[in-house]
């Protein structure tokens, strides 16, 4: 992951309030990165710390922390937007909403609105195979989130808009979204072939490339009738709907490659989670799309120069020398892991070219409200 | 599943007979830390062990091996395998067995239009990748026994576990009749079937894991998906006893009488211990929600997890590791030197 050493000079790591600085020009912040390393809290500390400096920003979230949620005013999982009463002490105009986005609901929405005909609509929303594949295909969560983004950039009511990406997904899902989801729609295609009711015949094989007929007879007798006729039935039921549904889909991709639209990946210190940053950081060269740089979660504090020895910390008064000697192993364990995330923070600064390498201390109570987040707001931008 | 006379029964990670277990939780917890430290444990408790990977989410095999693991198992070791699964292998095999003819299968499976419908039509995927682990799970050797006791397959987080797991009998309901419907069917009895299939929850010491879990846990429950046990990782152990942890922030309220290393050192003191109690209640509050055994494993001071690490995790698993740290975790009020030992390192080995 690490280029040749004599091709590019090892870069500085860069200071927090760069961030605010390649912050300020753009409308959409997408915040990604896989489950687990703190990524709604980085998410929404970006977002209030804006709203401090007198943007009007918004965070659109999916199923954050219940009590970062509640201190966000977030109680309600509704998918509308919440205005978050911001601390004391912020710039004139500022203001933070939140958005609690709910996959099926938007899904809905989306439909609702391409719809041509009321019954066209409910066609669409009762069938089974909708209800099951609005909530549960891959990669539709990813999808509904850039909707929202494109509705709610498109209402102009907000400077900023950070969003939140799902937490199980990896960023490359998130890119490939849209393209995932054209392709489901263009599923179909398969409606021509899979008339249900047709027979496999003795030599069905021949003609497995060519016409519709013998494949359906094979898939039928794998799957069943029934489930190829919901099938059917479901990509009759969206015809109407496509056409205006893949040219939403064509201008929510056109979004990424935006020069107001960032993203940034949040990563832990481990391997894999860093490694994967410099991959999402290479996908996003390769597009010409706008990576601002990565946070490095949770970091261990450097010890100042040598650690303190035995004999020193028995010196202070009220320390035995068994405390002593823990604190002294404590302190090396510790050490160990700080010196690992000092290189992993070299090695990812050196892989990622301009963008920001940002590191983030492991703080000593998980962030969970608004204090905890402004607690975290130094790190990311002064 | 009766338990072979080969298998020590004292020996067996989480009090656990070997079965099929589904091991899954919040993202970033170590599922496949604990996945491979579980297999580990069962074979070294006696059972012919396989992990499962699936396609795209998993590298539990890895932290054991180098061996470039497919389709079908790969020997990584004595009587441990592993195998991962493909969407397009399942597929392939599951096409195979209901057409008979291997040929127009292997066909049928690389034509676009099928392939596309794989991807489209609901659930679809689960259900084989559900098919395949049904399959292996009744798969038995030449003298008619189980190919495997133990089966342990890293899964995906949260969300996508449970749609995993509940996908057989969404489908079974979605599709009343029909050849699909017998399949998912057949496969949704075998994943609730308590005797030999089961859910590990892996959690972190940590608030929204530990909440994550405990949701995830009555989710199961509601939909008669068996949870068998929680694995707590990375739990620290206390160096340190409140007395000296409140020395320590007492001397660093005046940092200007310090020099800076002592400064550093008495703040890795007090987070120590602070995590520490922090951790304890998450723990309390976990083991409270859940009714199902719970083992802890230590946290791993290293910089990478090694084989060696996850060879030490999985004698943690065993019931002598759990009696062992459960003692250093309640020592460290009265004797806290004895933590030092786990933080030392050479895990299990008593």
């Amino acid at each position: 992951m690490t280029p040749p050493a004599n091709k590019r000079p090892r870069r500085r790591r860069a200071d927090a309030h760069e961030l605010g600085e390649r912050l300020r020009d753009l409308d959409v912040l997408l915040v990604c990165g896989s489950g687990g390393v703190g990524k709604t809290s980085i998410a929404a500390t970006i977002a209030l710390d804006e709203a401090m400096r007198g943007r009007r920003v918004c965070v659109l979230t999916i199923d954050p922390a219940k009590r970062l949620a509640q201190a966000m005013g977030l109680d309600r999982l509704d998918d509308r937007e919440r205005k978050v009463k911001l601390p004391e002490g912020a710039a004139a105009g500022g203001s933070l909403h939140g958005l609690m986005l709910d996959p099926k609901t938007a899904f809905d929405r989306l439909v609702s609105e391409a719809a041509s005909t009321d019954e066209e609509r409910e066609r669409i929303l009762a069938n089974r195979v909708y209800q099951q594949v609005s909530q549960s295909t891959a990669g539709m969560q990813e999808y509904m989130a850039l909707e929202r983004l494109y509705e709610l950039d498109r209402g102009g009511k907000y400077d900023l808009i950070v969003v939140d990406t799902p937490p199980a997904s990896h960023a490359r899902e998130l890119l490939e979204s849209p393209q995932r989801m054209l392709r489901f729609l263009n599923g179909r295609s398969l409606r021509w072939f899979l008339k249900p009711g047709a027979k496999m015949g003795k030599f069905g094989l021949k003609a497995l490339g060519g016409s519709g007929g013998p494949v359906v007879g094979i898939l039928e007798k794998i799957t069943g009738a029934q489930m190829l006729r919901d099938t059917t039935e479901f990509f009759e039921s969206i015809e109407g709907i496509v056409g205006q549904a893949s040219d939403r889909i064509k201008v929510v991709e056109r979004m990424f490659a935006s020069p107001k639209t960032g993203f940034i990946a949040v990563t832990s210190p481990e391997r894999e989670s860093v490694e994967q940053a410099v991959s999402f950081w290479e996908l996003l060269e390769e597009r010409n799309f706008r990576f601002v740089g990565t946070v490095v979660n949770r970091i261990e504090p450097l010890a100042p120069g040598a650690l303190a020895s035995i004999d020193e910390l028995d010196a202070i008064g009220g320390i035995s020398e068994s405390f002593a000697t823990r604190i002294v192993a404590a302190q090396i364990d510790h050490s160990e892991l700080a010196g690992r995330d000092r290189s992993r923070l070299d090695e990812l600064a050196d892989a990622t070219g301009d963008a920001l390498t940002i590191s983030v201390p492991r703080l000593p109570r998980i962030v969970n409200d608004l204090d905890g987040l402004r607690e975290l707001a130094p790190y990311l931008a002064t | 599943m009766p338990a072979r006379p080969k298998i020590d029964e004292a020996a067996l990670p989480l009090g656990l007979q070997p079965r099929t277990v589904f091991v899954t939780g919040k993202g970033g917890v170590g599922k496949s830390t604990v996945s491979a430290a579980l297999a580990l444990a069962w074979r070294d408790s006696g059972a012919r062990t396989l992990l499962v990977e699936i396609e795209g989410q998993s590298s539990a095999a890895a932290m054991l091996s180098n061996k470039k693991i497919g389709y079908t198992a790969t020997p990584l070791g004595e009587q441990l395998c592993a195998l991962r699964i493909s969407l397009n292998d399942a597929l392939k095999e599951y096409a195979r067995l209901r057409l008979k003819v291997k040929l127009v299968a292997d066909r049928l499976v690389s034509n676009p239009v099928i392939d596309q419908f794989a991807q489209a039509a609901p659930g679809f995927r689960e259900l084989l990748v559900l098919g395949k682990l049904w399959a292996l799970a009744s798969e038995t050797d030449d003298r008619g026994r189980p190919t495997w006791d133990a089966i342990i397959v890293d899964s995906p987080a949260t969300g996508h576990g449970l749609g995993l797991l509940g996908m057989a009998g969404v489908i079974a309901r979605m599709f009343p009749v029909g050849p699909i419907h017998a399949q998912a069917k057949a496969v949704d009895a075998f994943v609730k079937d308590a005797d030999r299939v089961g859910v590990v929850l892996v959690a972190l010491p940590e608030e929204l894991p530990v909440t994550e879990t405990l949701e995830l846990h009555d989710e199961l429950r509601s939909r008669n998906i068996d949870v068998v046990a929680s694995v707590l990782n990375g739990l620290l152990v206390d160096r340190f006893s409140d007395a000296e942890a409140a020395r320590a922030a007492k001397l660093i309220e005046a940092p200007d009488d310090l020099d800076p290393a002592a400064l550093h050192a008495l703040e890795t003191v007090v987070w120590e211990h602070m995590r520490c109690s922090d951790q304890a209640a998450e723990r309390a509050r976990l083991e409270a929600g859940l009714n199902v055994p719970s083992a802890v494993l230590p946290y791993m001071f290293a910089p990478q997890l090694g084989r060696d690490h996850i060879a030490s995790l999985a004698r943690w698993l065993m019931p002598a590791g759990q009696e062992r740290l459960n003692d250093q975790l309640a020592g460290a009020e009265d004797g806290p030197a004895a933590a030092a030992a786990v933080h030392a390192s050479e895990a299990g080995e008593s």
